[in-house]
């Protein structure tokens, strides 16, 4: 699948959509992003590190080993945490790792708030029908 | 057809435009060293993305503080007869955190200034690889452990540190997921920043509250750089597995405190929605 493919559908389909973009976790780099008016580098590159954070430091995956067995979730290897909505008082973020390669996240950010569940959700749709992967 | 000299001119004024100015190099204020040390302080203080502050001094001695969300992470390069510096060297490569890193990182910066003579800082992009997560220590945390006064960053008092019992009632956001998770998650609890729990509902008790607090408090600063850099104020994070049967992951947090709760997946929209309702009443 095209990552690009799934940005593009993103940025025409997600309501008041400011960003998007795919971080690569293994090199905590932002990979891909489209043009993004209200996105520096600087705060590109910051949200990479943050996202690299959030989804893969030590605090992070030891509160995953305390899911994963409330859970009673046996695969120790594969992330138990694959998507991630951080909202606040302006903005959506969705970042969601990709079924193909966990370590590939793609962002998207929405100045949207009506519906944030449902931001995560399309996202999700967005995702199926460009790769085929479970919702 | 695009005419390739034209695009190319596009181009090359639009990567000058977009290469950010960071290699003036500023005078910075303090006839003596006190003045010196709180002109250091200051700049840590106002650096809110990841930058390496390069400090010289007139005698050639160079001082690289690497700095993300108004904290001092850690030394990049120390040249010079600069006090205590070994010191900081040997902790840091032990792998020292907490006070007793933070006073050593204190006394070199302390022992840079008192030299005297012009002091000069040049901003830089930071070498910071985003694997590291030390959170490292705000400039008020250098002040205090070097005894002399906090930078003065504005003519507003610095607010008063949250009591713990005070946690409750202004915790905006966390408050508003305490009470959305009420009913629906099967635990939640709330705790001040340092990741003490001040309240916990255990639910089926699968989830050690005291653990998970701890973590949630350190996770959330080394985020930090994320969090207030792009998008200060109140937040709520939600971090999910796609399996319809397995609790999700929500967190809030403010200046004052955390909420965390463990949420069935069934039960995310209206926690969210919830939250949602909570924060912008509260804000």
């Amino acid at each position: 699948m095209a990552l690009e493919d799934v940005l593009k559908t993103a940025q025409a389909e997600i309501s008041d959509c400011v960003f998007t973009g795919y971080i690569d976790l293994e090199v905590a780099m932002l990979r891909g992003a489209l043009p993004a008016n209200h996105y520096s580098r600087d705060d590109a590159e910051t949200l990479a590190s943050a996202v690299m954070n959030a989804f893969e430091s030590t605090h992070m995956v030891q509160i995953e080993d305390m899911f994963r067995h409330a859970a009673g979730v046996d695969d120790a290897f594969a992330p138990y945490f694959e998507d991630m909505l951080v909202l606040t008082d302006d903005q959506a973020h969705v970042f969601l790792r990709m079924d193909e390669n966990p370590n590939q996240v793609i962002c998207v950010i929405s100045r949207d708030l009506s519906d944030p569940a449902g931001l995560l959700t399309q996202m999700r749709t967005i995702i199926t029908e460009n790769a085929g992967t479970r919702p | 057809m695009i005419d390739q000299e034209k695009l190319a001119e596009i181009l090359s004024r639009a990567k000058t435009a977009a290469t950010p100015q960071h290699n003036a190099v500023r005078k910075l204020k303090g006839s003596d060293a006190k003045g010196r040390l709180t002109a250091i302080l200051t700049e840590i203080d106002e650096t809110m993305l990841p930058r390496a502050l390069n400090f010289t001094r007139e005698d050639g001695a160079q001082l690289v503080v690497e700095v993300r969300a108004r904290r001092a992470v850690r030394f990049g390069d120390i040249s010079g007869n600069v006090p205590q510096s070994e010191t900081y060297k040997r902790l840091a490569e032990g792998g020292t955190t907490g006070e007793a890193l933070c006073a050593a990182m204190s006394h070199v910066i302390f022992g840079f200034s008192e030299s005297e003579g012009q002091l000069n800082v040049q901003s830089l992009p930071s070498n910071l690889p985003p694997s590291i997560v030390d959170k490292g220590f705000e400039a008020d945390d250098l002040a205090k452990a070097a005894g002399s006064p906090a930078p003065a960053t504005d003519d507003s008092p610095p607010p008063a540190p949250a009591k713990t019992a005070e946690i409750a009632a202004i915790a905006d956001a966390a408050d508003a997921l305490f009470a959305a998770a009420d009913g629906s998650a099967q635990s939640h609890l709330m705790a001040n920043n340092e990741g003490e729990v001040t309240s916990n509902n255990p639910g089926d008790g699968k989830l050690p509250p005291e653990a998970l607090a701890k973590r949630l408090a350190s996770q959330i600063s080394m985020t930090a750089p994320f969090m207030d850099g792009v998008m200060p104020g109140r937040r709520l994070v939600v971090m999910a597995n796609r399996s319809n049967d397995a609790p999700a992951l929500c967190f809030a947090s403010d200046k004052a405190g955390i909420a965390a709760a463990s949420v069935a997946r069934t039960d995310l929209t209206g926690v969210i929605a919830n939250w949602s309702k909570g924060a912008n009443r509260s804000g």
